[in-house]
């Protein structure tokens, strides 16, 4: 069946039009075509104009799409389902026959989705304590990994699939931005999961944090879309400098310096009047530390300024004096012994 | 080389067979596949978009209330789109009082074409936009619909006979007449335009 080079040799353009692999090889060229029609191109060099002619005809067909947004389409599911699926009680009587029939077709369809996805492995990434990892996801986006925090995404991400990763701990992303206009396909999208939380985004900067049962998100640029994952409420839309906190079940928004919030990633430390408890939560988190206080009052005091968390070391040093306490980790027991002075 | 067509996968099959045997989340599937194309497609029948939504519900009630008679057609979504063809085809006759039922052939078909973003911009795409769009005006129905199968959908001329209810010889035939139409009716000055919108893609 395979054409010969020599059929083309007196192609019109209504022949290319109505040639299969022609109009193939316009919408969706690969190597193959591509040679394929080059080859045609030298021994016929006579075919250029209606070859151009042909693809620009081809491409130039634009239709204009109506399109049946998510929840039309939901709302027209359910009217459909309502009176076909959810009609149907479960039936009493099946003849054995056909139970086998679609027992054999489940286990057919299961298997081949095991093929399908077995192609689609997972990447976990974990940090260690104290160090930080620079992560690019399959569609370029970045990601850096704050230390003692995990990272989860497949391997490949399909032409129609969501970009989706579960993030524990704390990690900076920079989202490559695919939506243009119109619809937002599903390869557009990208969702970070968390324990408590989805956070949707349209190509963003933004923080999220996912520690101690409390998760915040804070966003640096564009915008993003954050819900619970537990619950069917309105998510909560964010604007650049938001922080939103999610603890004790609720969604608080407030207004905080989200670059000060952020710049872990680039080893300095800001802290406006936190609590010292909140610092040393810190100092288990990111170093793997228990910490041993001898004077819970230590704990009430607060502390602000700028200090680089590159160094561990130096790091304890400069809050230890700020405070006048001494920080002394027993790396045998992985405590921090903490005294005043 | 002739065979090309991406195959529609083994999953939609295994599907179709499953959801025969009544199995709502293969059913589901079918609607999560086709709902988007066949609302699409439906929309340049008309402008009524409950009508439209009102077929689909149809069509999909239909399919699954006699899901264990229905065959194993070749082509799932070929069968989909001629069965959702008949039902507007007929509501449409119905809403217009004044015509006989049997009239299936008189009907409106309107597509929007419009050059890609990317190649030209501004009054000019306007421009040429506005021209192709004055010429494909002036096709018939069939000849529009055809058009948008084969483009759009990407079906090929069997497919377009089998959903439009015409011979294949009839499909390319439509298809031949409705392309030199369309050529004759571009200005040299449009083409050329392309030409050089064209040329700038390929160097990019």
């Amino acid at each position: 069946m395979k054409k010969q080079l020599t059929d083309y040799q007196s192609f019109t353009l209504e022949d290319l039009i109505n040639d299969e692999s022609f109009m193939v090889w316009v919408t969706q060229p690969n190597d193959e075509l591509d040679t394929h029609w080059s080859s045609i191109l030298e021994a016929y060099p006579g075919l250029a104009p209606i070859i151009q002619e042909g693809r620009e005809i081809i491409q130039s067909m634009r239709f204009e799409t109506e399109v049946l947004d998510a929840k039309e389409q939901k709302e027209l599911w359910n009217t459909i389902a309502a009176k076909t699926t959810l009609l149907d009680k479960p039936i009493k009587q099946i003849r054995l026959w056909s139970r086998y029939a679609a027992a054999a077709i489940l286990v057919g369809v299961l298997f081949a989705s095991g093929l399908f996805y077995s192609g689609f492995r997972q990447v976990t990434i974990q940090t260690p304590y104290g160090q930080l990892q620079n992560v690019t996801l399959p569609d370029g986006s970045l990601v850096t990994l704050n230390a003692n925090s995990n990272i989860r995404y497949d391997k490949k991400w399909g032409e129609n699939q969501i970009r989706e990763v579960w993030i524990e701990g704390e990690a900076f992303l920079k989202v490559n931005h695919l939506h243009k206009e119109g619809q937002v396909k599903n390869n557009q999208r990208f969702i970070v999961h968390t324990g408590a939380l989805d956070v949707e985004v349209l190509g963003t900067s933004f923080n999220v944090n996912d520690r101690r049962g409390r998760t915040a998100v804070a966003l640096l640029e564009g915008k993003v879309s954050l819900g619970l994952n537990t619950t069917r409420e309105k998510p909560i839309i964010m604007a650049p400098g938001d922080i939103v906190e999610y603890t004790g079940g609720k969604l608080n928004k407030k207004p905080v310096n989200v670059v000060e919030y952020a710049s872990w990633k680039d080893g300095k430390l800001y802290f406006r009047d936190v609590p010292v408890s909140r610092i040393f939560d810190y100092f288990e988190d990111i170093y793997g530390y228990k910490v041993k206080v001898d004077d819970p009052e230590i704990l009430k005091r607060r502390l602000s300024g700028t200090m680089s968390s590159k160094n561990e070391k130096v790091f304890f040093e400069t809050i230890a004096r700020t405070l006048n306490i001494s920080i002394t980790p027993d790396h045998d027991s992985h405590e921090l012994i903490i005294k005043s002075n | 080389m002739q065979n090309l067509r991406l195959n529609p996968g083994e999953s939609e099959n295994l599907h179709w067979q499953s959801f025969k045997t009544g199995n709502p989340a293969s059913f589901e599937y079918l609607y999560q596949k086709y709902s988007a194309g066949l609302y699409n497609y439906g929309d340049k029948f008309s402008g009524d978009k409950d009508l439209i939504k009102e077929c689909i519900q149809e069509l999909f009630v239909q399919i699954w209330t006699k899901r264990s008679s229905i065959g194993n057609p070749e082509h799932i979504k070929n069968y989909l789109y001629k069965s959702f063809r008949n039902l507007i085809l007929k509501k449409t006759a119905q809403l217009q009082k004044n015509q006989g039922f049997d009239d299936l052939e008189n009907y409106g078909f309107n597509v929007s074409l419009n050059i890609e973003e990317a190649l030209i911009d501004g009054e000019r795409r306007k421009k040429i936009s506005g021209h192709l769009q004055e010429a494909i005006s002036k096709l018939t129905a069939r000849q529009k619909e055809a058009i948008f199968l084969r483009f759009y959908e990407q079906l090929s001329y069997e497919e377009i006979a089998e959903v439009m209810g015409i011979t294949v010889k009839a499909s390319y035939k439509i298809m031949a007449r409705s392309l030199s139409f369309l050529r004759d009716n571009l200005s040299k000055e449009d083409l050329l335009i392309l030409y050089m919108a064209f040329h700038m893609k390929l160097l990019n």
